[in-house]
C-alpha cells in the first residue's frame, strides 16, 4: 500500500491497485463518525462512441445511456433492492452521473463490512430485461421533466449546445426523450462489458476506517470474481473547433425576469510555458476577480440598476474547451452585455487582489479537508483528470505570481463567445 | 457534548467546545412572534445590514474582508419556526492553528460590526444600501413563482389555512415593501436590537469561557425579557372531507402536495413516533410510497413524506405526470389506510431505529449540525442527541400504529404541469 501526505491539510491518502486492476484510495479520518464510498467508473455522458469489448467496430449509443445505465445498476436478478439494503443498515445510497464518469456510493457510518461488499457487488451484477428496462423509461422521463422546469437547467443545457460543435457535452446527460425511449438491454450491456471492467474504476472511501482492514475486505472481495481480461477502451475522439457552434440564441421559460448570459470558449492549450493546472488557477482568478462577487462591475451594475443581485459566475472544464458562463437575471440585456464585453477587453488585475485570491483558495482547501465527502469528490476529480492524486495543490497555489499571471494574460484568446437569453 | 448556557443579560450565549474541526461556527438568532405585517420588513433588515456598516461602506468592501479573513463564511435569513420568526445570522471561520494570524477575534468583530454598527446617518438607513437591497427582495417576489416547488408549498399551506402566517410568501409582499423607508427600517431595527430575543450559539476549540469574556466584551446590550410562548401551533379540526385544488401552471411536470392532519399527538409521538412512522411511509428509496408510485407504477420520479412538528403536518411531495394524478393520489390514499391498517413490519421500525441512530452519528461529524441541535433544543425542546439515541429505542409497533390511525387527509394541492386536464 502507499502512502501520500496532502501538505497542510492534515490527510494521508493510502492507496493500492489490486490484481484485477481496480484502484483503491483511502483517506482515515479518525475523529469523524461517518464513512463515505464511492465506486467510480471512468465512463461519462460524453462517451457514446467506442468499440464494445470483445467487438471490432466502433458502435453509436444512445444519449442518456450513461445516466440510464446508472438507474438500471440498482436492479438485481435476486430482487435484493439497494436502497433497502442501505436503508436497513441506517446508510444513504445513491448515484450520480457527469460527462466523464458515473459514481455509485453510500454513507453511514456502521456496517462497513456488508456495506462496501454489497457495493462492489451490485454494481458487479448487471441485470437488465426487456421489462426492467422499459419500466426505468417512465421514471427517466420524469427526471428530464423535472430539470425542464428549473429554468437555470434548461438554461444551462441550452448554453452547452450554443457552445459545442463536436464535444459532446453538448447534449444533456440524461439524453432527450426519443434517445432514452431507444435505449435497449443490448446497448446497456456493451455500455457495461466495455467501462465496468475494475481496471477502469475507481474505489474511494473516506472517513473512519482503518486503510489495511479496508484492502483486506475489498481484495477478498474481487478475488472471489472473475473478470474478463483487461481490455484497452477505444472512445472516438472529436476534434472540437475554437469557435461557437451559435452566437446567439434565445429560449423561453415560464420566468418573471430574463435570464441573460455569455459564455467564453476557452482554449488553453495554446498557452505556452505554464502547467496545465496553474492555468486554471489563474483562468478562474481571472473571472473571479473581474466579474465576481468583489468585482467592480458587479458593484456598478448593482448600483445602475442593470442587475440587482450581481453576476453568476461559473465554469465548465469540457476538456477541449473550459467555458466561463456569467449571467445576468436583467431586463437591461445590452447594457449588460456590453458592460461585460467591454471589461473584457483589459483583463489585467492588480498584484494585491491575486494575492487575497491565493489565501482564498488555500482557505478553501482546508475547509475541504474537514468534509470527508469533498475529500472524497477530490481524490475521484483527480484520478479521472490526471490519473493520480495531486499531492502539491497548496505549493501550486503558494507559486502563482503576477510576473506569470500577466504572461497568461497576454496569451489568452477571449475572443469566442456564445450569448444565449432565457425569457418567458 | 461539552455545552454551557451563559446567561449575559441581554441575550444567552451557548457554547460548544470541540477541536474536531478545523473550524468555528456562530450563529446569532434574533426572535420575536412572527405577523404578516413584519414580513416585509424583517426579511428587508438583514439584507439591507449585509450591503454595508460603518465600516465598510459597500457589500464589496465587506466581501473583501471576508476574503482577507481567510475566507469567512457569512450569511443571513429569515425564517418561520412556528409561531415566531427567526432572524439568523451564520458565520464559518477557520480555527486559529489554520491561519498565520489569530483569527477568532477578528472575526467576531467583523460579524457583530454588521449586525451591531450599520450604516446610519441622521437615524436613517444609507439610502444607497436601501435601495439596493430592496431591488433584489422585489426581484425575489418577482419570481417567487418561478420556482415550482417553492410555490406548490406556499399554495398548499394557503388552502390549508388563509388565516396561517404559513400561507403567505415568507418574502412579503412589494405592497407592504414599497411602504417601507429607511426611517421605518431604522426604527424596526432599533425595535428589534432592544426587544428581540437573542440567542447566539457557538461551537469552537476554545475554551468556553474565552468565548464568553470575548462577547462580554464586544456585545454590550441592554437586558430584555424573553419570549416564554411555545414556538408550537396547535390546531383544533381536521377536514372530514378532503379539499383538493388544482391550479395550472406552465410546467412540464405536476406538482401534487399532500397535507395529512392528525388527532391530538402526545410530545413523544411527536418527537418520535412521527419519524419511524414517516420513515416507513415516504422516508426515502426503501418507503412505501417510492417503492409503490415510483417502482412499481413510474408515476413519478420522486416522492416522499415529511412530518413538520411544530404544526404537526405531515406533507407528501411528488412531481409526477400530468395525467396521472388519479392513480397516484389513489396510491398514495392506499398506503396511507396500510399504515393505519398495521400492515408494516417490526423489522421496518427497526430499520427506522437504525437510521436515526446512524443520522445522529453524522450530526456529531458537522458543527452546523450541532449547533442545531442546541437550537431545536431552545425552540423546540427537542431532546439532547444523548438522549434521542435513547428515546427512539422506545418506541413499538403499537406506538406507529397508534399514530398511523390518528392520520387524516386534509388537504391536496396539485400545481398541474403539461397539457392534460387533472381529472383525465
Amino acid at each position: 500500500m502507499q502512502k501520500i501526505s496532502l501538505k497542510k491539510i492534515d490527510l494521508d491518502v493510502f492507496s493500492e491497485t489490486l490484481s484485477n486492476g481496480l484502484k483503491v484510495y483511502i483517506v482515515p479520518k479518525k475523529e469523524v463518525n461517518n464513512i463515505y464510498a464511492t465506486f467510480t467508473t471512468d465512463f461519462g455522458s460524453n462517451d457514446i462512441e467506442f468499440i464494445p469489448n470483445g467487438k471490432q467496430d466502433y458502435i453509436k449509443v444512445p444519449l442518456g445511456i450513461t445516466h440510464f445505465l446508472e438507474h438500471k445498476m440498482f436492479e438485481q436478478e435476486d430482487g435484493t433492492d439497494a436502497f433497502n439494503f442501505f436503508g436497513e443498515r441506517g446508510s444513504d445510497a445513491n448515484a450520480n452521473t457527469n460527462n466523464i464518469k458515473t459514481t455509485y456510493l453510500f454513507s453511514g457510518p456502521n456496517f462497513f463490512e456488508d456495506n462496501i461488499n454489497f457495493l462492489l457487488d451490485y454494481v458487479q451484477s448487471p441485470y437488465f430485461t426487456d421489462e426492467n428496462v422499459e419500466k426505468e423509461k417512465g421514471i427517466i422521463i420524469q427526471e428530464m421533466k423535472m430539470y425542464q422546469d428549473d429554468p437555470y437547467s434548461k438554461l444551462y443545457d441550452a448554453i452547452l449546445d450554443a457552445t459545442f460543435i463536436n464535444n459532446k457535452t453538448k447534449y444533456p446527460i440524461i439524453g432527450t426523450e426519443e434517445s432514452v425511449n431507444s435505449i435497449t438491454k443490448e446497448d446497456l450491456y456493451d455500455c457495461y462489458n466495455t467501462f465496468y471492467h475494475p481496471s477502469n474504476m475507481v474505489l474511494v472511501i473516506t472517513g473512519n476506517v482503518d486503510p489495511e482492514e479496508v484492502i483486506k475486505i475489498v481484495s477478498a472481495n474481487q478475488d472471489n470474481k472473475k473478470f474478463k481480461k483487461e481490455q484497452k477502451i477505444d472512445i472516438k475522439e472529436y476534434d472540437e473547433p475554437n469557435e461557437v457552434a451559435i452566437k446567439k440564441k434565445v429560449i423561453s421559460a415560464n420566468i418573471n425576469l430574463p435570464k441573460v448570459s455569455i459564455t467564453y470558449k476557452i482554449n488553453l492549450k495554446n498557452i505556452k510555458n505554464i502547467p496545465i493546472r496553474k492555468k486554471l488557477l489563474y483562468l478562474s482568478i481571472l473571472f473571479d476577480v473581474k466579474f465576481g462577487v468583489t468585482s467592480l462591475i458587479n458593484e456598478q451594475m448593482r448600483e445602475q440598476k442593470i442587475l440587482s443581485s450581481g453576476i453568476d459566475v461559473s465554469s465548465v472544464d469540457a476538456d477541449s474547451h473550459i467555458l466561463f458562463i456569467l449571467m445576468g437575471e436583467t431586463n437591461k440585456e445590452t447594457e449588460f452585455l456590453d458592460a461585460i464585453k467591454k471589461e473584457m477587453l483589459d483583463l489585467n488585475i492588480i498584484e494585491s487582489e491575486l494575492e487575497r485570491k491565493k489565501k482564498t483558495i488555500i482557505s478553501s482547501m482546508i475547509y475541504m479537508s474537514d468534509s470527508i465527502t469533498r475529500i472524497n469528490h477530490k481524490v475521484i476529480g483527480d484520478y479521472i483528470k490526471y490519473g493520480n492524486i495531486i499531492e502539491n495543490n497548496y505549493d501550486e497555489v503558494k507559486s502563482l505570481n503576477y510576473e506569470e499571471l500577466n504572461d497568461f494574460i497576454k496569451q489568452l484568446d477571449t475572443s469566442n463567445y456564445t450569448i444565449v437569453v432565457e425569457d418567458k | 457534548m461539552n455545552y454551557q448556557v451563559y446567561n449575559m443579560g441581554a441575550y444567552r450565549l451557548h457554547c460548544v467546545r470541540s477541536t474536531n474541526f478545523k473550524k468555528t461556527n456562530v450563529m446569532i438568532n434574533f426572535k420575536r412572534k412572527a405577523t404578516k405585517k413584519e414580513l416585509s420588513i424583517r426579511t428587508l433588515l438583514p439584507r439591507v445590514l449585509m450591503e454595508s456598516s460603518k465600516k465598510y461602506k459597500t457589500a464589496r468592501e465587506m466581501i473583501i474582508e471576508t476574503e482577507n479573513l481567510y475566507n469567512l463564511y457569512f450569511k443571513s435569513n429569515c425564517y418561520l419556526s412556528g409561531n415566531y420568526n427567526i432572524m439568523s445570522f451564520e458565520a464559518t471561520f477557520l480555527n486559529n492553528d489554520y491561519t498565520e494570524e489569530s483569527l477568532f477575534d477578528d472575526a467576531i468583530d467583523f460579524i457583530l460590526e454588521i449586525i451591531n454598527n450599520p450604516n446610519i446617518e441622521k437615524r436613517v438607513f444609507n439610502e444607497k444600501s436601501f435601495n439596493l437591497a430592496k431591488e433584489i427582495l422585489k426581484e425575489e417576489i418577482d419570481t417567487f413563482k418561478d420556482d415550482p416547488n417553492r410555490y406548490s408549498y406556499m399554495r398548499l399551506f394557503k388552502e390549508i389555512d388563509k388565516r396561517s402566517i404559513y400561507a403567505s410568501c415568507i418574502l412579503g409582499t412589494k405592497r407592504e415593501l414599497e411602504r417601507i423607508t429607511p426611517r421605518k427600517l431604522y426604527n424596526y431595527y432599533k425595535s428589534v436590537i432592544e426587544h428581540d430575543q437573542i440567542d447566539i450559539f457557538v461551537i469552537s476549540p476554545l475554551d468556553k469561557e474565552t468565548v464568553q469574556k470575548t462577547f462580554a466584551e464586544k456585545l454590550v446590550l441592554n437586558d430584555r425579557k424573553p419570549f416564554i410562548d411555545s414556538h408550537y401551533i396547535y390546531y383544533e379540526d381536521y377536514r372530514k372531507r378532503t379539499k383538493i385544488v388544482c391550479e395550472k401552471g406552465d410546467y412540464e411536470q405536476s406538482k401534487l402536495l399532500v397535507a395529512c392532519k392528525f388527532d391530538l399527538l402526545t410530545p413523544f409521538e411527536i418527537k418520535y413516533v412521527s419519524l419511524v412512522y414517516s420513515y416507513i411511509l415516504g422516508g426515502g428509496p426503501s418507503s412505501k410510497l417510492f417503492q409503490t408510485v415510483r417502482e412499481k407504477n413510474s408515476l413519478c420520479y420522486s416522492i416522499s413524506s415529511s412530518f413538520k412538528p411544530l404544526n404537526q403536518y405531515l406533507i407528501i411531495s411528488s412531481g409526477i405526470n400530468p395525467d396521472s394524478f388519479k392513480k397516484a393520489f389513489k396510491l398514495i390514499k392506499k398506503e396511507i389506510k396500510n399504515m393505519a391498517k398495521g400492515e408494516f413490519s417490526v423489522d421496518k421500525i427497526e430499520e427506522a431505529k437504525v437510521t436515526f441512530l446512524a443520522g445522529l452519528q453524522e450530526i456529531k461529524d458537522s458543527p452546523s449540525s450541532i449547533l442545531n441541535t442546541y437550537v431545536s433544543h431552545e425552540y423546540m425542546d427537542a431532546d439532547f442527541i444523548e438522549e434521542r439515541e435513547q428515546k427512539i429505542q422506545e418506541v413499538t409497533y403499537d406506538m406507529v400504529l397508534a399514530f398511523a390511525k390518528k392520520v387524516h387527509i386534509d388537504t391536496v394541492y396539485i400545481l398541474q404541469g403539461g397539457e392534460e386536464d387533472a381529472e383525465n
